[in-house]
């Protein structure tokens, strides 16, 4: 989906169109999981700060300036989601339920699923800058120059990052194919 | 493998990862949340409120601190920063009618005396004058005599000040053979007195009968500053 489309839809449910609302989730639903999760590193809160993210979306609305750069705002809202939720995890004093003496602790992962190579690969192979860049770019569809200006580096650096972070994962997944044969 | 099927195979992995929430967004009500803030803009605001914190408990205590003073049994007690000193003399055996309002902020060791213009008698001149050349200033001479009157807020403190005014004139009455007339150094505070002083205060003032004495000082010394 293109940018224009993306600004009208949020027009749309900014005049209370809930269909708008449905569609914008289906077109950018993958594209805010991937990057928040490249951020928490951990499929339940990446889960929980998606929908936060829509529940977000939908009632700040009207701080959306038509005309604007629809999926920006929408990321960056998932980010300083992501980014209080990780603060305020780190913050929290643990209970008994999490007291070692009593066992392991609760712990989330990402359910079992057998495609997901590159899914773990990305995750074992990038560091969290390059996680989230080729997030950006391979699976919301934003550019070099628009990510280096949400995350604030020079083109040149989100670039090279990029371009780094693909040839890691090339090699890492040829090698965990090879293996496998 | 091509870049564009790198690129498709991750969006097929991540497509099929992704979670389905919408069901769990449309059951929570719109507008529910409040505006999101960036870390850094929760830190700022917590800055923000630091300080204003710190502000509000300064702010308090300076209240307590005033409160504190002001129950404080004599504290509140008017204090009199200006008195006005009415001077006649009599200079060739003539006394002067002009009366030459002296304003003096007394701190009991400094003397900031604002001289009413002696010519024009409609504006003072603030002059720094000390006690000891006041006399000086006024030109007044040997043979003269000397009569002067004092209005403060109470009794007591006109007491005060006439005494270190007597006190201060005293040596250079003395060199010059200047005489003070005793008898009009009189304490004329209350109200039936208050229209005379006021009169004379009124060359360049704007004060009304009604003005305390209080009022009058501070009009005086507006007056003379602005001079």
């Amino acid at each position: 989906m293109d940018r224009t489309e993306l600004d009208y839809l949020f027009t749309k449910l900014m005049h209370g169109d809930e269909d708008a609302f449905e569609k914008i989730y289906k077109e950018t639903k993958r594209g805010v999981f991937s990057f928040v999760y490249s951020i928490c590193h951990d499929y339940y809160t990446a889960e929980e700060m998606m929908q936060d993210t829509y529940i977000r979306i939908r009632s700040a609305i009207n701080t959306y300036k038509p005309g604007g750069n629809a999926l920006a705002w929408m990321f960056t809202i998932a980010k300083n989601l992501t980014l209080n939720e990780i603060a305020k995890r780190k913050k929290e004093v643990p209970t008994d339920l999490e007291d070692p003496s009593l066992g392991p602790a609760m712990t989330y992962t990402m359910p079992e699923e057998e495609d997901q190579i590159l899914v773990n690969l990305v995750k074992k192979v990038l560091n969290e800058e390059e996680q989230q860049i080729v997030m950006l770019h391979v699976i919301s569809g934003f550019k070099h120059k628009e990510i280096a200006e949400m995350m604030k580096k020079p083109l040149g650096t989100v670039l090279w990052a990029y371009n780094n972070a693909l040839k890691k994962l090339k090699k890492a997944y040829e090698k965990e194919i090879g293996d496998e044969k | 493998m091509k870049n564009s099927d790198f690129k498709k195979r991750l969006n097929h992995e991540y497509e099929k990862i992704t979670p389905d929430v919408y069901s769990n967004i449309k059951k929570v009500p719109i507008n529910r949340l409040l505006e999101i803030e960036s870390p850094e803009q929760e830190k700022r605001s917590k800055i923000a409120l630091t300080l204003v914190c710190i502000a509000f408990i300064i702010l308090a205590v300076l209240v307590v601190s005033l409160f504190s003073y002001m129950i404080v049994p004599g504290a509140s007690a008017p204090t009199c920063e200006y008195v006005y000193i009415q001077i006649y003399y009599q200079k060739n055996g003539e006394i002067g009618s002009v009366p030459y309002g002296v304003i003096i902020q007394d701190n009991a060791d400094k003397y900031v005396v604002c001289l009413m213009n002696e010519q024009e008698k409609t504006s003072l001149n603030v002059e720094n004058v000390s006690i000891n050349n006041l006399a000086e200033k006024l030109n007044i001479g040997n043979g003269d005599a000397l009569r002067y009157s004092v209005i403060a807020i109470d009794s007591r403190q006109a007491d005060d000040i006439l005494s270190k005014f007597t006190y201060a004139l005293s040596t250079y009455v003395a060199n010059k053979g200047i005489t003070i007339d005793a008898a009009q150094a009189s304490l004329p505070v209350t109200t039936s007195y208050m229209a005379t002083y006021i009169n004379s205060l009124n060359k360049g003032i704007t004060v009304t009968d009604t003005d305390s004495i209080e009022t009058l000082m501070n009009s005086y010394v507006y007056v003379a500053s602005k001079s």
